[in-house]
């Protein structure tokens, strides 16, 4: 009975750390990205916790990757809670191995400049010992003692800098010349400029400096000649991840098998549920803008996800003599038709970056879920196809997303239904979209990991 | 001889990559401190004739970087220098010199 529908505003509040969890409608990515968050979602009534070493593996162009998922809920979510009935608590734990190869160092080599070192290492030398020395020569031999005087104060001035006091000096010998045009100060002063300009190995070392900037900005410049020649580093970047999961799941909860006429609290069964599952997925990200992720999943499961549950109270009264008391026991359960059930899980997605003005950028992701059943009288196979946008501002914080979705696209679920209660609809009555926000409180933990 | 710091930041979640740095065409060693933050040295480098700092990280258009630039602990820079986005590579770009 869906229609174009707004779900409503998915207030999931969390408690993160620079939180990096795009939201794919209501389903999972196959794309893992750096994280570090404990999350509440309202929703949901869940706590989860995730971490992984993605952050600190940045720095290695091939590094080993892992990741630990928790999460602990109530199953009928938060309202049940308040309703006074039983918790009914599921938990999963999951793990991810992996490692990811790029090439990032190969194009980084193509600003390595080593070669140079040697060189400017060798004239730098020779300016410290050399420059000054001979500046204050060319000084010295001024007729004039207070212009010597003046101009020697100058040197001393700008040498005695912690940094680039070569330049510095160039400059203030500069400045007394534009300050001190058509006369002899000024004259003398640009002797004193004219020599330092032109020093040789200050020459070559200014040079150098200009050509390695010229040379780093155009080795990205892939129309340049400069990056033609030196083809080495001048591709896209890319990286591929590669990463196995394994996962734990458990479940408890109530079944309802029908009023026990002798002893009505008897009417429900306590049932376990304990599941795994595992897979391996793969993440292909290139040129910075464009990640191609798929996933496979084996998942042990149930099919509690389709039953609805109910509440159900049973009082009791006690009558003695004039006065009555009485008991009220509520539990929440599901109908007599759980099944355990094994599902072939496939998520597709692919993402891009996209830039929005000059200050935001928007991940868009495009994701296809299929959960083949291996017994589809237990549980149903779907594919669920969608699309969402979540909006970061330039400094990586997550603003919010939207996300619009076909779930169950051939309508399996409803076809497996008796022909009297089918109700098959077309694909536009079934789209939902949904909005989802976020936010952070990151002072309440530290964010080094 | 001085000691060459950078301190930069970053969006985490769009750089997948720290490419290397160079300070005064020599080495630099990168570490990661933080979410989103990255320091940069190098000891015993000469600056009396100048500073030259090049580096890549590996992100999308927009994921703006910044960075601040200390020799033995004093700024240098009087405003963040940001990187560039190399569109056709796919990095972004720290090219800066005293």
């Amino acid at each position: 009975m869906k229609k174009i529908t707004l779900i409503l505003i998915s207030f999931i509040t969390y408690l993160s750390v620079n939180a990096q969890d795009i939201k794919t409608g209501e389903g999972e990515s196959s794309i893992v990205l750096p994280t570090a968050n404990i999350g509440i979602d309202v929703k949901e009534a869940s706590l989860s916790f995730k971490i992984n070493n993605f952050s600190q593996a940045k720095v290695k162009s091939n590094s080993f990757l892992w990741g630990f998922y928790a999460k602990g809920k109530n199953n009928e979510g938060i309202t049940t809670v308040f309703s006074g009935s039983k918790i009914n608590p599921s938990s999963s734990l999951s793990i991810n191995l992996g490692y990811s190869f790029s090439n990032s160092d190969k194009i980084s080599q193509n600003i390595s400049s080593s070669h140079l070192k040697k060189k400017t290492d060798y004239l730098t030398k020779y300016l410290d010992e050399n420059l000054e020395l001979e500046v204050r020569k060319l000084a010295n031999q001024i007729s004039n003692d207070s212009i010597k005087l003046h101009l020697q104060s100058i040197i001393t001035e700008a040498l005695k800098n912690k940094n680039i006091k070569y330049k510095k000096l160039e400059c203030a010998l500069l400045d007394e010349v534009n300050n001190n045009k058509d006369s002899v100060i000024g004259n003398e002063a640009k002797i004193l400029h004219l020599f330092v300009k032109n020093y040789k190995p200050w020459k070559e070392i200014n040079n150098i400096s200009d050509e390695q900037y010229r040379k780093i900005e155009n080795a990205f410049d892939f129309n340049n000649e400069v990056s033609k020649m030196k083809s080495k580093g001048s591709e896209s970047y890319w990286k591929l991840t590669i990463y196995s999961h394994f996962g734990l799941e458990s479940q408890k909860f109530n079944i309802f098998k029908g009023w026990d006429p002798t002893n009505l609290t008897d009417s429900f069964d306590k049932e376990t549920f304990r599941g795994s599952n595992g897979g391996f997925g793969v993440n292909y990200l290139f040129n910075s803008k464009w990640i191609l992720g798929f996933k496979y999943t084996y998942q042990e499961t149930n099919n509690l996800s389709t039953l609805s549950s109910t509440d159900y109270k049973i009082s009791t009264n006690n009558v003695l003599g004039s006065s009555t008391g009485s008991t009220q026991i509520s539990k929440t359960a599901y109908p007599n038709e759980y099944k355990r059930a094994y599902l072939n899980r496939l998520d597709f997605d692919f993402l891009k970056f996209f830039s929005l003005g000059e200050s935001s950028i928007i991940l868009s992701d495009l994701y296809f879920r299929v959960n083949e059943s291996t017994n589809n009288d237990n549980l149903v196979s779907t594919k669920t196809l969608g699309i969402s946008a979540s909006f970061f501002e330039e400094k990586g914080k997550f603003i919010g997303g939207l996300y619009l979705e076909l779930p169950d696209i051939e309508q399996r679920a409803e076809k497996r239904k008796p022909v009297a209660d089918r109700n098959l609809q077309s694909w536009h009555n079934r789209l939902s979209f949904g909005i989802y926000a976020q936010y952070s409180f990151s002072s309440l933990i530290g964010s080094s990991f | 001889m001085a000691t060459i710091k950078c301190i930069i930041t970053y969006p985490d979640q769009f750089i997948s990559n720290i490419g290397e740095f160079e300070i005064n065409f020599g080495e630099a060693i990168e570490e990661i401190t933080g979410t989103g933050k990255l320091k940069v040295t190098r000891e015993n480098v000469n600056v009396n004739a100048m500073l030259h700092i090049s580096g890549l990280l590996f992100g999308p258009e927009n994921a703006i970087c910044s960075m601040d630039v200390f020799i033995d602990d004093e700024k240098v820079n009087l405003t963040p220098v940001k990187s560039r986005f190399k569109s056709q590579a796919g990095v972004q770009l720290f090219n800066w010199r005293l």
